[in-house]
């Protein structure tokens, strides 16, 4: 996805002045600009986090893992904290209890045990590699909250930041917390073809250099669940995924038009064509679904293009 | 008339010597040298009287006389006339033997009147006929019509006021009949002369050139005062390239107008914001002046007379904006015989006509419609998406033409502008945008007096803004608006003119916004959503009473001008408090050198909030000032330098209002349209930013059309043949913009929020610099005219960037660059019946 970096404003009695420069883009849009498409995996990546149960109740234990790009399997760290009430920025704290993560080796081990003290109770819920990423919702996630509100829930806040030598990746992910009695669970990506042929998740295939092919990734069904709107209706609703794709080489999108994740939503599955690229080697491929409601689930695959 | 005629001596001159004497014989007579003519009598005159005195003049041996003693009167008042010129008269002396010798001498003074000579026998007339101009069939008066033959000019004459020519005595024979004017080519016809028939010739001339002679940027007293306002006239900016043969466009190459991106077409005037400045026709606000991309004005270049560019400290009568303002003048000169025009070009098709309904109406009407979409739709047509503007605008406009003390007329135009929308190849759907504007002016001017006018112009209009992207969202504006303006002028003098008037509109504004979708906790992506469904309406009013005094306080009225104006704004909205403000101005022109005017302005401007802040009712607030000399430099050159600051207050309103400036200086220097050449050279270095902090200094940032340097140079020169080629050549400072260098990953969003590398808007793109040329050609036929031109934007180009574009995670970036080298051609025909 591209976007348009100047900024204009509103206003004015007549039509919004936005709207001129929005055409202009448009109309100069047809320019053939070369810039890296989000599909494209070239870089550091957090593509999907999934968490394990999907919609934890407070005082719930919640495991997670993910799905990371790192380029050239270079090693890399991830700092995960969680906290209940985060802004779009993430959780607060104070960002010099990470200066005591940079020097933590050279540390005794009693010294550890104190930084990892302070972090967890500023909201440290994992460090990668050696501490996985758990976290237990607070107890008192919901307090203050009427029945029908703590149904619906709250989102709590995951900050995650990836690093290697190269890069760095900084991530905000939101974690429902609720009493809803019919918690939503992630969603299972259960198969991917290629041109129609089955494969196994996390196996290699073998795709010809320079060919096209299409993917068709799908779930097995869609969950149902009930929403009271804000009129005090209660509706049964069934919930709408979106598809997104990446992949480290060739072009996705058959004819070169992949929308950036190619979102599909509303189905079960999602198809997308990708060519291969034209020099052999080994690449990944993987669809990653969303639920909508903080269900993640993937697919990946190893492409030998020879 | 009255004639004299004298007499000869009536009697031989006698010599006077003393009694008793004996007289010596002359040897010499006296000889009359010189004569005077007496006064007619006037009652004698006037009674058709003649007569003859008889005087006895006594002459001295000087030759002088010496006494006049009537001998027989006429009566009549001829005696006491006939004396006295008779004194005056001198003569050589008689002589004798002994030498000069005083004589006494009769003399008849006889007074008749002259009768008028006879007229010659006259020739009859045996060539008659009627120059007129080709195209037009305007008669040419004054032209000169000669009968040739051979190398010799038999008869000649010139045409009177209605073209027409009569030649008299021009023998038989196959001659050769030449016509031509100071302003028409020359013209030969054969012709066949029969003795005594009269041979009747009808001949057509075409002009020297049918380009009118255009100003552009100068003072025109004629128009109401203004420190700077640039006038721009038709026929000469219509050829600038660049504009598409739209007058309004030309703005762009004045000082002052920061260059708006391509096709966007926004006004950014000395640096304010496009929203803050307004934009008239005929003094009644329209929301837009060009249509969707900036291509096109909203009004039909044939109906427009004028446009009064006006980028600072303009009078009171105008208000509710900080910035500049547009005014686009319609006129139209009704022509005898219907007058129609024709355009078509790469963007659009117009048709234009005009003309009188019997001796007291006329009427002009256009009407416009574009097809860039369908161009698009056929060039684009592998693409899957594309957007392109389509627009539609038509005018009508009725005058009385012959209506005494009164000057009335009805005006309506309005326009409608589709953003088409191409989402899937083959099929087209017109989500997206449509604006829609009509205008209803009723105009009635009365003089009372010489001094005393009155103004009133009342108006009703219709705004209309749909949003729709497909199903999901609907957002429907509509303001419906009754607005006047009224204003009396009284002008007791050349010194003074006092102006009191009102510039008043109350407006129902409805909006209603549909969404199939919104977040029930907009700040959580994992909300809920349900349907947002709302419908609103509110009423505004700026009922603002405005007075100005006119000063011209010296004998030269042109030599110093001052306006003092007042204007009083205010703000009604439904359920809210009424906001006011006070506006004073005032400007000076003052001609100090032999063609040097030094000119300065200064005053308050308040604006109200834009309908998206409707449930306030502040002003944002401007101080204007400007100084600048204009100096003539001959008939053709004229010079201006204006410095100018404007000092922004309470922009946005609220708790926190932000803070602004603008400040530079404008030069142009302008060769007007003289010896077949006119052109400009504009340069405006400027600096216009705010800040959102006002109490922290290090906030300042600029806005985001500041551009620091504007260079323009406009050329055109006229060719023989009525070919015409023009250019012109811009340079611009690069539009500001804020840096980003990577990201912060929303994960459940999909999406990036950027990482400000640098402070807002720090950055600047690359500058802008572009040369456009125009070549046009003028057929002329008895009844019509054709002309046929080109315009090449970007013959000579940069990169030009317009837009800078940022990858999906902020990691890179890309610049969208203006258009390639883009020829377009065009054709306009224009019809007299």
């Amino acid at each position: 996805m591209t976007r348009l970096g100047s900024s204009f404003s509103w206003g004015g009695g007549g039509p919004p002045q936005r709207l001129p420069v929005f055409l202009c883009a448009l109309l100069l849009g047809c320019q053939q600009i070369d810039l890296a498409e989000e599909w494209e995996l070239d870089r550091l990546r957090l593509l999907a986090t999934r968490a394990e149960p999907a919609e934890p109740r407070p005082g719930d234990p919640v495991t997670f893992t993910s799905l990371v790009h790192v380029p050239d399997a270079a090693p890399y760290s991830a700092v995960w904290f969680g906290c209940i009430l985060g802004g779009e920025a993430g959780c607060s704290f104070d960002p010099a209890l990470l200066d005591g993560l940079e020097d933590l080796a050279s540390l005794t081990p009693e010294e550890q045990a104190e930084v990892f003290a302070s972090l967890q109770e500023a909201g440290l819920i994992g460090l990668e590699p050696g501490l996985a990423p758990a976290w237990v919702v607070p107890a008192d996630a919901l307090d203050g909250l009427t029945e029908a509100e703590a149904l619906e829930g709250v989102s709590a806040t995951l900050q995650i930041t990836l690093t290697t030598e190269a890069d760095t990746e900084l991530v905000i992910r939101r974690l429902p917390v609720s009493r809803a009695a019919t918690p939503n669970s992630n969603p299972d990506v259960v198969s991917l073809t290629i041109d129609g042929a089955a494969t196994v998740s996390g196996d290699t295939v073998t795709v010809a250099a320079g060919a096209t092919v299409d993917l068709e990734a799908a779930v097995a069904a869609l969950e149902d669940y009930t929403y009271v709107t804000t009129a005090g209706v209660t509706e049964t609703r069934t919930e709408e995924l979106s598809w997104r794709w990446y992949v480290t080489g060739g072009e996705l999108g058959g004819d070169g038009f992949g929308p950036p994740g190619n979102e599909d939503e509303g189905a079960l599955a999602s198809s997308q064509g990708w060519t291969a690229p034209d020099a052999a080697g080994s690449h990944v491929l993987h669809a990653v679904v969303l639920d909508g409601r903080g269900g993640m689930g993937w697919w990946s695959l190893a492409v030998t293009v020879e | 008339m009255a004639a004299l005629a004298q007499s000869p001596p009536a009697a031989p001159p006698t010599g006077a010597p003393p009694a008793g004497e004996e007289l010596a014989p002359l040897t010499k007579d006296p000889a009359l040298v010189d004569f005077v003519q007496a006064v007619y009598p006037p009652e004698a005159e006037a009674a058709g009287l003649e007569g003859t005195v008889r005087l006895l003049l006594e002459v001295d041996e000087t030759g002088a006389v010496s006494a006049v003693t009537v001998v027989a009167p006429a009566g009549s008042g001829f005696d006491e006339a006939a004396v006295e010129a008779a004194k005056r008269f001198r003569f050589t002396p008689a002589e004798d033997a002994s030498g000069p010798v005083p004589v006494a001498l009769e003399f008849d003074y006889g007074f008749t009147l002259e009768k008028p000579a006879p007229p010659p026998a006259e020739p009859p007339i045996t060539v008659e006929g009627r120059l007129q101009e080709m195209a037009t069939r305007v008669p040419i008066a004054g032209a000169v019509v000669q009968v040739v033959l051979g190398d010799a000019i038999v008869a000649s004459g010139t045409t009177d006021a209605d073209g027409r020519f009569a030649l008299r005595g021009v023998p038989p024979g196959a001659l050769k009949l030449v016509a031509f004017g100071p302003d028409h080519q020359k013209d030969t016809v054969d012709i066949a002369v029969v003795d005594g028939e009269v041979t009747a010739v009808s001949l057509w001339l075409t002009r020297l050139s049918y380009r009118g002679a255009g100003v552009v940027g100068i003072y025109d007293r004629d128009r109401p005062p203004e420190v700077t306002r640039r006038t721009l006239s038709i026929e000469e900016v219509r050829r600038v390239p660049g504009t598409f043969g739209d007058p309004v466009r030309v703005i762009q190459s004045l000082p002052g107008a920061a260059r708006a991106p391509f096709g966007t077409g926004l006004l950014v005037l000395r640096g304010a914001n496009p929203q803050d400045s307004n934009v008239y026709v005929d003094g009644v606000e329209v929301p837009l002046v060009y249509h969707l991309g900036g291509f096109r004005s909203i009004l039909n270049p044939e109906l427009i007379a004028s446009v009064d560019y006006l980028p600072g400290t303009y009078s009171a009568r105008y208000g509710r904006s900080t910035g500049g303002v547009i005014d686009v003048r319609t006129q139209v000169e009704y022509p005898d015989e219907p007058h129609f025009t024709w355009r078509t070009d790469v963007l659009d098709t117009g048709v234009y006509g005009e003309a009188k309904v019997g001796d007291k109406v006329g009427v002009a009407a256009g009407v416009r419609r574009s097809y860039i979409d369908a161009i698009l739709a056929v060039a684009l047509a592998e693409q899957e998406f594309y957007a392109a503007p389509r627009w539609f605008d038509y005018q009508l406009k009725v005058e009385a033409l012959d209506a005494g003390d009164d000057e009335l007329s009805l005006f309506l135009f309005g326009f409608q502008d589709d953003l088409v929308v191409r989402t899937d190849a083959g099929s087209e759907d017109q989500l997206g945008v449509r604006y829609s504007t009509h205008r209803f002016v009723f105009r009635w001017a009365h003089a009372f007096s010489d001094t005393l006018k009155l103004e009133v112009q009342p108006s009703l209009g219709i705004d209309g803004t749909e949003l729709g992207f497909g199903s999901d969202v609907g957002l429907t504006l509509s303001a419906y608006r009754i607005s006047s303006r009224a204003a009396l002028t009284w002008t007791p003098s050349e010194a003074f003119t006092g102006q009191v008037g009102l510039d008043a509109e109350a407006s129902r504004n409805d909006f209603a916004l549909y969404i199939t979708g919104v977040p029930v906790d907009g700040d959580d992506p994992l909300s809920e959503e349900e349907p947002f469904e709302i419908a609103e309406g509110f009423w505004q009013g700026f009922p603002d009473p405005f007075a100005e005094a006119t000063l011209r306080p010296l004998d030269d009225p042109d030599r110093l001008l001052v306006v003092a104006g007042a204007r009083l704004d205010a703000v009604i909205r439904s359920e809210e408090p009424i906001g006011f403000a006070f506006d004073p101005r005032l400007g000076l022109r003052a001609e100090i050198l032999e063609g040097g005017t030094l000119k300065a302005g200064s005053g308050l401007y308040h604006q109200p909030p834009p309908l998206t802040d409707l449930l306030d009712t502040y002003f944002e607030r401007a101080w204007a000032s400007e100084i600048g000399w204009e100096q003539k430099f001959g008939p053709a050159v004229t010079a201006d330098l204006t410095g100018f600051y404007r000092d922004m207050q309470n922009l946005g309103g609220g708790d926190s209002p932000g803070v602004g400036r603008a400040y530079g200086g404008e030069f142009m220097l302008r060769h007007a349209l003289v010896n077949r050449f006119f052109g400009w050279v504009s340069y405006t270095l400027s600096k216009s930013e705010r800040n959102d902090e006002p109490d922290n200094s290090d906030a300042w940032y600029p806005f985001d059309f500041d551009q620091t340097h504007i260079l323009t140079a406009v050329a055109g020169y006229r060719l023989p043949l009525d070919f015409e080629v023009s250019g012109r050549a811009q340079y611009v400072t690069g539009n500001p913009y804020t840096p980003y260098d990577g990201g912060l990953y929303l994960l459940d969003e999909g999406d990036y929020i950027g990482f400000p590398s640098a402070a807002t808007n720090s950055e600047r793109q690359a500058p802008y610099y572009a040369v456009d040329v125009r070549l046009s050609k003028l057929f002329t036929f008895k009844h019509w005219q054709l002309e046929v031109f080109s315009d090449v934007l970007n013959l000579v180009h940069g990169e030009n960037p317009e837009f800078i574009l940022y990858n999906y995670d902020y990691t890179d970036s890309a610049y969208i660059n203006g258009l390639p080298t883009l020829p377009s051609i065009g054709f306009q025909a224009e019809v007299n019946l």
